[in-house]
């Protein structure tokens, strides 16, 4: 198949090269050698037969370079005090390795015992039959209010429909944990996938600006000041962009997470984590995360003074987070419309579940961006 | 720090593969460490004979360094004249302070290798590296006062 593809490829290539050619003749006046049609024609199916063989790895390279872009500035403060670059990056690997097993020694088994119980609630049939979700304290008040409004007026039947609404719904979230277990395959690619990061991420962080100086030496002269602008101002966004959102990311789970706990919130740890990568998403992630721990509430019937200090310590970290944190972190804020996020998350899940909701928005942010540093700099060098 | 500092020093510091950047007036006494970091942004182009390095009225981010070659500059400073730029010396420095756009036109008189320097990777590189940067500048400072003081001399 692959090959039928090149072949098929190469034909059309050749073809219109051929009249390509045909037509500098004409207008030029200039012969072109066989040598050079040759020569195109190899050049040409070694990219396509490039691209064909390493298209799996592409992936790869992206996840390295955002690892990059959020670990070079350590490497290059230790590289600025007289160590070996190398040195530095395995300084780094071993700091940033020791932190994140610390972190994983000392809350990964709570985190597991947290999310086993949520999953023991949603799995089991027998602990969680439609009649024990019934006791739940929130679900049982509006199963009771309902009742009363079906006194009142009989033939709705509210109750009725709203035992069928938890009946479903229950039935799709026993079956996550099964979609969960069939995918395992998926499971080891990454696994796979998270062990040859650091590899790829080490050989770019050592030799980075040699590859990128070698790259920069195929540009013409006549582009190359204008690529060295595109270049810098598309750098310094993806950059601050990148790390914000990483320590963001952090920064909100740890806050969230000594907030939930000192409220005594169940599974606090989780949803603190919850909390901090949904406010990737900017205006609605953290009302998410307000959202997941109040139904972790619900669940688990607390009082509502409990809820309103969620509410309120909530907010308090988004407060933190928006004046102190982030005016640190020197990142700049997502310039976009609410309803343009809105409908990004939105096509996001439609287009790939909730990983790509979360992707969706930082990547048509920087798409956007894109275009927007090369419209701009394409027309002050006239070239557009 | 120092026990440390010296001890990577010692093993690890790469040799002196920089030094010919000390040719040029701007990195005259830098040290092979700072050469060596220095190294990584500078971007070595080799321009043909009568090919344009930069046109006037274009915006402005790089700054040349002349190995080798002659480089024929007009209306530099406003002045309206040509200047003929040798090796050694530099290119575009001048406008990098001060202007958004190129205010002069560069054409390569023979086949010439320059050291192109960007702006922001210069003004990062200072940033990073404060006392390393201080003495950048001054040789700049020093370069403009010479730049002028021939000048006056002229008229």
């Amino acid at each position: 198949m692959l090959y039928y593809i090149l072949g098929i490829n190469a034909l059309i290539f050749i073809l219109a090269l051929a009249i390509l050619l045909y037509l500098i003749q004409i207008t030029q006046k200039k012969r072109v050698s066989i040598t050079a049609v040759f020569f195109y024609t190899v050049i040409f199916l070694v990219i396509v037969g490039g691209i064909a063989f390493y298209k799996q790895i592409f992936s790869y390279v992206l996840v390295s370079m955002v690892f990059v872009y959020l670990l070079n500035p350590w490497v290059s403060w230790l590289e600025r005090r007289h160590i070996a670059r190398w040195v530095s990056i395995l300084f780094v690997y071993i700091m940033f390795g020791g932190v994140l097993a610390f972190f994983t020694y000392r809350y990964f088994p709570e985190l597991i015992k947290q999310g086993n119980s949520l999953l023991d609630l949603l799995r089991s049939e027998e602990i969680m039959a439609t009649k024990q979700i019934m006791q739940i304290p929130f679900v049982h008040s509006i199963n009771v209010f309902l009742g009363k409004i079906d006194a009142e007026i009989p033939m709705l039947n509210l109750t009725g429909s709203f035992h069928d609404a938890v009946e479903n719904t229950k039935n799709f979230l026993g079956n996550l944990p099964m979609k969960i277990i069939d995918n395992y395959q998926m499971i080891i690619g990454t696994v796979s996938f998270v062990a040859t990061i650091p590899l790829i991420s080490f050989f770019l962080l050592k030799d980075g600006y040699k590859l990128r100086n070698d790259a920069m030496k195929l540009i013409p002269n006549r582009y190359f000041e204008l690529c060295q602008i595109i270049l810098h101002r598309l750098d310094e966004t993806v950059g601050t962009y990148l790390r914000a959102m990483f320590y963001e990311v952090i920064v909100v789970s740890i806050l969230a997470s000594i907030v939930l706990t000192l409220l005594d919130v169940r599974n606090a740890i989780l949803i603190a984590i919850t909390a901090g990568v949904a406010n990737i998403i900017p205006y609605f992630g953290p009302i998410m995360g307000v959202a997941v721990a109040l139904l972790s509430i619900l669940i688990y019937g607390g009082p509502l003074s409990m809820m309103i200090n969620v509410i309120i310590g909530m907010y308090l970290v988004q407060v933190v987070d928006n004046n102190i944190i982030f005016p640190v972190v020197v990142g700049k804020t997502i310039n976009m419309h609410p309803l343009l996020v809105l409908l990004t998350v939105l096509a996001g899940g439609w287009f790939g579940g909730i990983l790509w909701m979360l992707l969706s928005v930082p990547l048509v942010y920087l798409v956007y961006r894109i275009v927007q540093v090369l419209h701009e700099n394409l027309k002050k060098f006239k070239m557009i | 720090m120092s026990f440390f500092g010296n001890w990577f020093k010692v093993h690890f510091s790469p040799r002196d593969r920089c030094a010919f950047l000390r040719d040029f007036p701007i990195f005259q006494n830098l040290s092979s460490f700072e050469l060596n970091l220095l190294v990584n942004i500078l971007h070595k182009r080799i321009y043909k004979a009568q090919e344009e390095i930069f046109t006037a009225g274009n915006p402005l981010e790089l700054a040349y360094l002349i190995q080798s070659g002659e480089i024929r500059v007009l209306g530099s400073l406003g002045t309206g004249k040509e200047t003929l730029l040798k090796g050694k010396d530099c290119l575009g420095i001048i406008d990098m302070f001060y202007e958004q756009n190129r205010s002069s036109s560069a054409i390569a008189q023979k086949e010439s290798v320059l050291w192109a320097l960007s702006k922001t990777e210069l003004e990062d590189f200072i940033r990073k590296n404060p006392k390393t940067g201080i003495r950048i500048l001054k040789n700049i400072c020093a370069y403009l006062s010479r730049y002028l003081v021939s000048n006056v001399h002229q008229e």
